[in-house]
């Protein structure tokens, strides 16, 4: 059995195993994928994001590591506690354990070989996790694409989504009465059942409270926020994050990706065709472009912080 | 209860997937499939879940992303419905059930992935069960799936809002003779000439394909021979809609009926002698 839990892909220029550590409150499955060639000294861990996004954006997630893991990077991915293969349910999940879950993803990989430095990256809610991580840890890279800046609206969204299944499903209700009715629920519950996720009232407290714009405040690296528009404009918090990213002293990068399906980052990307006959997936092209986008800055930040230490004085 | 996460060599690609085998010996190995787009493990961690419940009957489980999906290698943009998933879906029941060392199979599938899981019955003798949770099984005509792609556009809202619009449209959708579509075909018959096939479809599950699978899947039954018919089971549940598993209560139902119907299927008592297992490090 000890043979199937690698491969190697020589072509493309990676290879993956899989590995079962504990990270926050049990055990999980996590992929670490390496370099063919050449290994660089800087290593990346991908925090996913919450609820069905990290479903949605999953496979983001394992083009990124690939195309990183061929420029020459070690990359960690991993199912976050109530997530996928790990050992916990989903009542579970919050920031706390996303969080917790980074650091000690960050703390594996420093422990592989040739690893020197780490940096983290996600989407959505992930690219919050690993602003706060690299914020905590001081790490020295940070990249995110559509981040979560206010976990406020975050939530509301979330909530927001159950509303729309009832008025689907039901043609009735809607509106603030029906998010109150969910906020009800959770206050006296202690939980809500958001299309088939459990969300505790914990989780939605601790995530409507976070704002990166307060949050982050000791990150001094190089980042990168990338923004998914249907126009070609930059969403507002990007730019806003971009900023205080700046103010605080650090190298911050905003890098648009225009696509037309730009809104429906994060959720479900499979759409019908052939008259319900077959799907395709409309973000497959888009998370290649982001995987090409996040290769070329990681390779750049590093090359040039290489030079500048290389640099006779 | 273990966990092992695998990449199985299938052609050129490498398909992850995690077996789960109980502490004791497996009776039986079970393949876990899911529709278009979902990882092995499915949405909320369904798949994972069932996988755990199995174990404590002592039935161990494989759990698998098709080629260009969750871990797997390759890229996938548009799946063509019954395509290469089957070979796919075979050759990591074979590697698990190799591992495990037993040679008993079931196979559990929704979506797209329930026509697969038929298919793999249907190729695979020594499979004893398929349970197929809300496929569509029509192959719809030109008419027909124009109507369904219609559904989509700015013209659905209209013929909403038009009775006899809307009746001419549901006329169509209905009237129409319907066919099961090629997979199908292929693998209903033979798959119930040795293995139970279950169906599990819920009353809340409004999609007109769901519908029509309904209508055909009856037709299908009154045609076959009484040995291949006490094979069949069709189940339609109160409780749903059972599309995306959109609800803890359906979750929970899902898996307890997986798992019930699975242990009454491959009882310890009904294995054939040798046929526990542990698996092969």
């Amino acid at each position: 059995m000890e043979r199937y839990r690698r491969f190697e892909d020589p072509v493309g220029g990676f290879r993956e195993e899989f590995v079962q550590p504990v990270l926050g409150l049990g055990a999980t499955v996590g992929v670490l994928a390496r370099p063919m060639g050449e290994t660089r000294a800087v290593g990346w861990v991908i925090s996913h994001s919450f609820g069905l996004e990290q479903v949605h954006l999953g496979r983001l997630d394992v083009i990124v590591a690939r195309a990183l893991s061929a420029a020459g990077f070690p990359v960690f991915r991993f199912h976050g506690q109530g997530y996928g293969d790990s050992e916990r349910g989903m009542d579970v999940a919050g920031l706390s354990s996303h969080l917790a879950e980074s650091v000690g993803a960050v703390d594996l990989l420093k422990r592989v070989a040739g690893v020197e430095a780490v940096g983290v990256m996600g989407a959505r809610f992930g690219g919050a996790i690993a602003a706060l991580t690299a914020d905590r840890l001081e790490l020295p890279l940070l990249a995110m694409w559509n981040p979560t800046v206010k976990g406020g609206q975050f939530m509301r969204d979330f909530l927001r989504s159950q509303v729309l299944a009832d008025i689907v499903e039901t043609g009735e209700g809607g509106g603030a009465s029906d998010l109150q009715s969910i906020q009800d629920q959770l206050s006296t519950a202690g939980w809500a059942d958001i299309k088939g996720w459990t969300l505790t009232k914990g989780a939605h407290d601790e995530i409507a409270a976070v704002d990166l714009l307060i949050g982050v405040q000791r990150f001094r690296g190089s980042a990168l926020v990338g923004a998914v528009s249907r126009t070609g404009t930059p969403p507002s918090a990007a730019a806003a994050l971009t900023k205080r990213l700046r103010d605080l002293g650090a190298a911050p990068s905003l890098h648009v990706i225009q696509d037309p399906n730009a809104a429906q980052f994060g959720q479900f990307r499979w759409r019908t065709v052939d008259g319900g006959q077959s799907k395709r997936d409309t973000q497959l092209e888009l998370n290649e472009k982001l995987a090409e986008a996040t290769v070329g800055w990681a390779v750049s930040v590093v090359e040039q912080s290489r030079h500048e230490v290389e640099a006779p004085r | 209860m273990s966990e092992y996460p695998l990449f199985v060599p299938c052609e050129e690609e490498h398909l992850a997937a995690v077996l789960t085998v109980p502490d004791d010996a497996a009776t039986a190995l079970v393949l876990l499939l899911t529709g278009t787009g979902a990882p092995r493990s499915h949405r909320f961690q369904l798949w994972t879940r069932t996988a755990r419940a199995l174990a404590e009957h002592r039935i161990a489980s494989i759990r698998m992303d098709y080629r260009g999906i969750g871990d797997s290698t390759g890229r996938l943009l548009q799946p063509v419905l019954g395509d290469r998933r089957l070979d796919q879906a075979v050759t990591v029941a074979r590697a698990g059930m190799a591992i495990v060392g037993t040679t008993r199979l079931a196979v559990v599938g929704n979506c797209s992935g329930a026509i697969v899981a038929m298919g793999v019955a249907a190729q695979m003798p020594e499979c004893e069960a398929a349970i197929c949770i809300l496929p569509r099984l029509v192959q719809l005509g030109g008419v027909n799936r124009a109507a369904m792609q219609a559904r989509k556009f700015r013209i659905a809202g209209l013929l909403r809002r038009s009775k006899s619009l809307r009746r001419l449209v549901t006329g169509t959708l209905t009237g129409t003779k319907d066919v099961p579509s090629e997979p199908v075909r292929r693998s209903f018959e033979p798959a119930l000439d040795h293995a139970r096939v279950l169906f599990l479809y819920s009353e809340h599950d409004r999609d007109p394909y769901v519908g029509k699978s309904r209508r055909l899947l009856e037709q299908m039954a009154a045609k076959l021979t009484p040995a291949r018919r006490a094979r069949l089971e069709i189940e339609t549940t109160v409780e749903g809609p059972l599309h995306g598993f959109e609800s803890t209560a359906v979750q929970a139902m899902v898996i307890d009926w997986v798992v019930r119907s699975l242990v009454k299927i491959q009882r310890p008592s009904d294995a054939p002698a040798g046929a526990a297992a542990r698996p092969k490090r």
